[in-house]
C-alpha cells in the first residue's frame, strides 16, 4: 500500500490534520512527522496505473481532493503543495524523502511560511453601444458598417484602458507581496492575470490596493496554498 | 486565512464565467504546479500530460456545451419538471460526468420529439394559420 503525498507543512502548524479531513479515495488524512518537516500522506491501494487509468471523472475527483486537503490544512499553518500524483511506495520511502532531501524541503517550505497565494485578473470592459449616435441618419448598408467599425473602435480602446489599469495595479501590488509571476490569459478580453505571494500581515494592505481600479473589471482570487510558489531544486 | 473566496472589486463577473474558470483554475494549478518529488525509484509519479488531456476531454464534452449554450436541458422548465435550473445545479454542471450529460442529452432529445409530435398535430388541426407548417403558408402567400 502507497502513501499518497499530497504536500509538506511544518512542527509550526497544528499537530494533526482536523478530525474527519479525507484525502483521495476518501482515506484518513495523516501527518508523518520527522524532526521539524511533516509529509500530508493518506494511505493509497491503487497503484498510479490504476489511477491513471480510471475514469476521468474519478481522476478529476482526486485532482478537486488534493486541492480541497491542501485548502484546508492551509488554513491552520503552512503548506509545501506538492505536484499532483506523487506516490511513495511505503513508510521507508517517506523517511528517505525526508532524510536525502531535508534542506530543500525546508528552503521551499520557509519561502511559503505565512504568506498566501492570490490570482488578480484584468479584464476589458465592454464599452456600453454608443454605436446609434454615430450610425444615425446614415443609409442602412453604411450605418452597419458604422457601426461594426465602432464596435472594434470600442473594443481596442477598452484594452487599451484595461492595460493601463492593469499595469498601474501590477505596479501596486509588487510591492505589498513576497513574489509574483504572471499566468497565461484564457480569456480574449483578459489583459492580464499574475499571481501574488502575499504575507497574511499585508493581506488587507494588498486586497485594498486592488479596489481602486477604473477602466477594468478586477477579480482576485484568494487566498490559496501557494502551488506556484513552491520550488525545489528541480521544479 | 479564512475560506478562499473570489472578490470581484470594481464590477462582478458573469456568474458563468467565474464558474467556468474555478475549475479550470483548479486544474491549472492541481496539475501543472507544486513542487516536484521524483529522481526516486521508490516515489511514483503520475504522467501528468496523459492525465491533463484525458480530464481536459471531459471537461470540454460537459463545460463547453454549457459554454456553447447547448444545455438547454439545464433551464428549461419544460424539461426540468417547471423548475429552472439554479446557480447551484449549474455549478456542479462542470463536473458532471460525460455520460450523465449524454443519458440528458438523450433524455432531452426523446422529449424534444414528444414535444414536436404534439405541436406538430396541433398545427395539423389549424390549417389556414399563417405559423402552421410551409404548405400551409403557401397556400395563404396570395392573401
Amino acid at each position: 500500500m502507497g502513501w499518497y503525498l499530497y504536500g509538506v507543512t511544518s512542527t509550526a502548524g497544528p499537530s494533526r490534520p482536523p478530525s474527519g479531513l479525507r484525502g483521495i479515495d476518501d482515506a484518513d488524512v495523516r501527518f508523518h512527522r520527522e524532526g521539524d518537516l511533516v509529509l500530508i500522506v493518506s494511505s493509497m491501494d491503487r497503484t498510479l496505473e490504476d489511477l491513471q487509468g480510471a475514469d476521468p471523472g474519478d481522476a478529476l475527483a482526486a485532482v478537486r481532493r488534493h486541492d480541497e486537503v491542501l485548502t484546508q490544512l492551509a488554513v491552520a499553518g503552512p503548506v509545501l503543495p506538492v505536484r499532483f500524483g506523487t506516490v511513495l511506495s511505503d513508510r521507508s520511502a517517506a523517511d528517505e524523502l525526508l532524510a536525502d532531501r531535508r534542506g530543500e524541503l525546508q528552503s521551499a517550505l520557509a519561502a511559503v511560511t505565512g504568506a498566501d497565494e492570490w490570482v488578480v485578473q484584468v479584464d476589458a470592459i465592454e464599452t456600453a453601444d454608443t454605436a446609434s449616435d454615430t450610425a444615425e441618419g446614415l443609409p442602412p448598408g453604411h450605418a452597419f458598417f458604422a457601426r461594426k467599425r465602432s464596435e472594434a473602435r470600442g473594443r481596442a480602446d477598452a484594452r487599451v484602458r484595461a492595460s493601463a489599469t492593469a499595469d498601474a495595479l501590477d505596479q501596486r501590488l509588487r510591492p505589498l507581496a513576497r513574489a509574483s509571476q504572471p499566468l497565461a490569459s484564457r480569456e480574449p478580453e483578459t489583459v492580464a492575470r499574475a499571481a501574488y505571494l502575499v504575507d497574511r500581515d499585508d493581506q488587507d494592505r494588498f486586497l485594498g490596493a486592488t479596489s481602486a481600479c477604473d477602466g477594468a473589471t478586477v477579480t482576485v482570487q484568494g487566498p490559496l496554498p501557494p502551488y506556484r510558489f513552491a520550488s525545489g531544486g528541480n521544479a | 486565512m479564512s475560506e478562499p473566496v473570489t472578490v470581484p472589486s470594481t464590477r462582478s463577473t458573469s456568474a458563468a464565467a467565474r464558474r467556468g474558470d474555478s475549475l479550470a483554475d483548479v486544474l491549472e494549478r492541481v496539475l501543472d504546479k507544486g513542487i516536484v518529488i521524483a529522481g526516486d525509484i521508490r516515489v511514483d509519479l503520475l504522467d501528468i500530460e496523459l492525465l491533463t488531456i484525458r480530464i481536459r476531454l471531459l471537461i470540454s464534452s460537459a463545460d463547453k456545451a454549457q459554454e456553447l449554450g447547448m444545455a438547454w436541458w439545464r433551464d428549461d422548465p419544460f424539461f426540468t419538471g417547471g423548475i429552472a435550473g439554479d446557480g447551484d445545479g449549474q455549478s456542479e454542471g462542470s463536473e458532471v460526468a460525460a455520460g450523465d450529460v449524454l443519458q440528458q442529452l438523450l433524455d432531452g432529445t426523446e422529449q424534444l420529439a414528444q414535444r414536436v409530435a404534439r405541436l406538430e398535430e396541433g398545427n395539423g388541426s389549424r390549417t389556414g394559420d399563417a405559423h402552421g407548417p410551409r404548405g400551409a403558408d403557401d397556400a395563404d402567400e396570395t392573401d
